[in-house]
């Protein structure tokens, strides 16, 4: 048997081709908000840092470098002047010098290189941290800032720094997350994938199993459907159909092959009794004629039952499913009219009671010939002045046509039999026949969806044949 | 007559050419479709019974190529195929008429003799008679010696089936087909009961019988 392995299946391929753009799709949604985000919160911090220069600038003007000292001195301990305007909590760093940047006052201590005291000049920075430090981790070595320098008059320079630490930390953040949310896609789509894989796996292999069965010989075995009414119940149910009909066929295949072997080889023994007859010495030549003579019919009679078993294993292979528009009271009236002088020979009172205008959809010839074979039945079996009848009705479900004797009729109990080939329930085999005529009308009625009843005429045989309603 | 036989079949076709020596005719063989097809061209024959399977040529491309070239020879199919199918598809090629092997040398004979008839009679008269039997078959009317005889329907078409026939031997697989529209073997040999009570009407007040029954091969409607 061939294993199907988990990888290789296309249900999980496809979770995983899914996933993979999932994965894709997330990390793109992240970087879009970690790069609006991002920006948005410096905007706010450089708007903080503008507002806070300009508070200090100002209480520059109307105190001088004194009040600014003292202020700034105070702040450094503190959070910003202008903290509550812009919202921003973080830590601010101050440093004021004179001219030549010594420090005046602020919690760094020396004017960062590079940044010059001309107007007002932006930086980000990177600061070795301080332990004494206010305001800032001392656990970190380095630490990030957003600083502005300005000149302020009389040749002071000031410098106002905003720690990045929190941009740092939702940098941080989001790429964790973003991170997770890759993992936990991939781990769903694989489990996912998996388990629809597995599923899928498991149903095609009860699939394969079957086929494995029926290969093995087993033309019984069905796949078993598990009523979901999804796309794999509606394939084995599909493939089901299929397997009843090369059942049927296979099993016909069979009966064909057994019942010419077994059934064709009592006539050929006659047959062969015949030739042999006609070649003994002693024979003259009038039993020689006889012997031959014998000899033809028996070989007609051979072709004969191997045209009708031929015959039955075509119609039940729907070879002959060349359907059209049948006037089934006209096929009743023809039958009638060919059998009633047969009737009639034999004393039996042959009546008809065939609707008008009643037409079906199959096969004229076959119908023809089953109603055939069953009057030809009911004349043969039923005894002299006895009574046969034909009858034709329109029923709700569909047309049925009849044949009614008050022969000896078949006991319940024998009526399945007397359908199956070469079965002649006249152990005496009085009458002529080959015991096929009832099966040619069972493949008949199969084909063309009829039901074939046999039913006690009290007394006698009634063999009903109920087409299915269908548009003509 | 005369027959071209195409059959590749040595035995069958020797049988079939004592027989139909035997029964007057004279008989040709061809054992390929090429031949066959070459010598059917070369000679006018009155019928050709040809095997559907045929080396070099098979039998319904023969036929479809005679017709092609205008030439109407009645043809008789000899098949092994005993399809309904395969019946009507070699009429639609240009068959006359289909015989299934195995089959009765009266069956085939019967058969070759009536298509080998249509192409040479003239168009058949409304007004039919054999002997002192008449039948009109506008007003659907049958006269025996001037007395009128009351026919069914089917009668009636089995009648004119054998007065159209008159002389030739009919079968009763022919009947079944020609009068019943069956191609089916019913079993029971109904026929032999519809002949009998047509019989019974048509000859029964007359000294001299025109309806005769030929043993093993079927009927036969003739003059006295």
């Amino acid at each position: 048997m061939n294993k199907i392995r988990l990888l290789d299946t296309t249900a999980f391929r496809l979770a995983m081709r899914y996933a993979g753009f999932v994965c894709l799709l997330t990390i793109v949604c992240f970087a879009v908000i970690y790069w609006t985000t991002i920006s948005q919160l410096q905007t706010q911090i450089d708007a903080g840092l503008r507002a806070e220069t300009a508070a200090l600038t100002r209480l520059y003007g109307l105190r001088g470098i004194s009040g600014l000292q003292q202020t700034i001195a105070a702040l450094s301990t503190t959070k910003g002047l202008a903290a509550s305007d812009s919202g921003d909590a973080g830590p601010r760093q101050y440093l004021l010098t004179d001219s030549h940047y010594a420090s005046l006052a602020g919690s760094l201590t020396k004017w960062p290189a590079g940044i010059s005291g001309v107007g007002m000049v932006w930086a980000t920075l990177r600061i070795r941290a301080q332990h004494n430090q206010p305001g800032l981790d001392p656990e970190q070595h380095h630490f990030e800032l957003r600083a502005v320098a300005v000149a302020l008059p009389a040749g002071y320079h000031l410098l106002i720094g905003q720690s990045l630490d929190e941009l740092i930390e939702l940098r941080e953040t989001i790429l964790t997350l973003t991170i997770a949310a890759v993992l936990l896609v991939l781990i769903v789509g694989t489990l996912g994938g998996a388990l629809v894989g597995r599923s899928v796996v498991r149903r095609l292999q009860t699939v394969m199993h079957t086929a494995d069965t029926i290969m093995a010989g087993d033309l019984t075995q069905r796949i078993p459907e598990e009523y979901r009414r999804d796309e794999f119940d509606a394939l084995a149910s599909k493939l089901n159909a299929m397997l009843t009909r090369i059942e049927q066929l296979m099993k016909s295949t069979r009966e064909v092959t057994e019942n010419v072997a077994h059934d064709l080889r009592s006539p050929l023994t006659r047959l062969r009794g015949r030739a042999e007859m006609a070649l003994m010495k002693n024979a003259d030549s009038v039993r020689q004629r006889e012997a031959l003579q014998k000899a033809i019919e028996e070989t007609d009679g051979i072709v004969a039952t191997l045209n009708a078993i031929l015959s039955i294993a075509q119609i039940e292979s729907g070879a002959r499913r060349e359907w059209t528009a049948v006037d089934l009271t006209a096929v009743c009236q023809d039958a009638a009219d060919l059998y009633e002088a047969l009737a009639e020979e034999k004393d039996i009172h042959f009546t008809t009671e065939i609707s008008e205008a009643v037409s079906i959809r199959g096969n004229r010839q076959l119908i023809s010939q089953a109603i055939g074979n069953l009057l030809d039945n009911a004349i043969k079996y039923t005894h002299q002045g006895g009574a046969v009848s034909l009858t034709l009705a329109q029923q709700d479900q569909g047309a049925v046509v009849s044949v009614n004797d008050n022969g000896p009729g078949i006991p319940a109990e024998l009526r399945e039999r007397a359908l199956q080939r070469f079965v002649r329930l006249d152990v005496s085999r009085s009458q002529p026949g080959n015991g096929l005529g009832l099966s040619l009308v069972k493949a008949v009625a199969e084909q063309h969806s009829a039901v074939l009843t046999l039913e006690d005429n009290q007394p006698g045989l009634r063999i009903s044949l109920s087409f299915p309603n269908t548009p003509v | 007559m005369q027959l071209l036989i195409i059959e590749d079949d040595a035995e069958t076709a020797a049988y079939l050419m004592k027989g139909l020596q035997e029964s007057g005719h004279v008989a040709e063989h061809a054992a390929t479709g090429p031949d066959g097809l070459q010598q059917a061209q070369a000679f006018g024959y009155d019928a050709l019974i040809v095997d559907r399977m045929l080396p070099g040529l098979d039998g319904l491309s023969l036929v479809r190529e005679l017709r092609r070239i205008g030439n109407a020879t009645p043809v008789l199919f000899l098949t092994a195929l005993a399809d309904v199918d395969d019946r009507v598809i070699g009429l639609q090629n240009g068959g006359d008429d289909y015989l299934a092997k195995p089959f009765a040398f009266a069956e085939l004979l019967a058969r070759v003799q009536v298509i080998a008839r249509r192409r040479a009679a003239p168009a058949p008269e409304m007004t039919l008679r054999v002997a002192d039997l008449e039948m009109d078959r506008l007003k659907r009317s049958v006269k025996r010696a001037d007395q009128s005889i009351a026919l069914q329907a089917r009668e009636f078409r089995l009648l004119e089936y054998l007065m159209l026939h008159v002389g030739q031997v009919v079968t009763r697989t022919m009947l079944l087909e020609q009068v019943w529209g069956y191609h089916f073997d019913p079993q029971t040999n109904v026929i032999d009961v519809h002949m009998s009570r047509l019989r019974t009407k048509i000859d029964k007040h007359s000294a001299q019988p025109l309806i005769h029954t030929i043993r093993g091969a079927g009927y036969c409607l003739r003059e006295p």
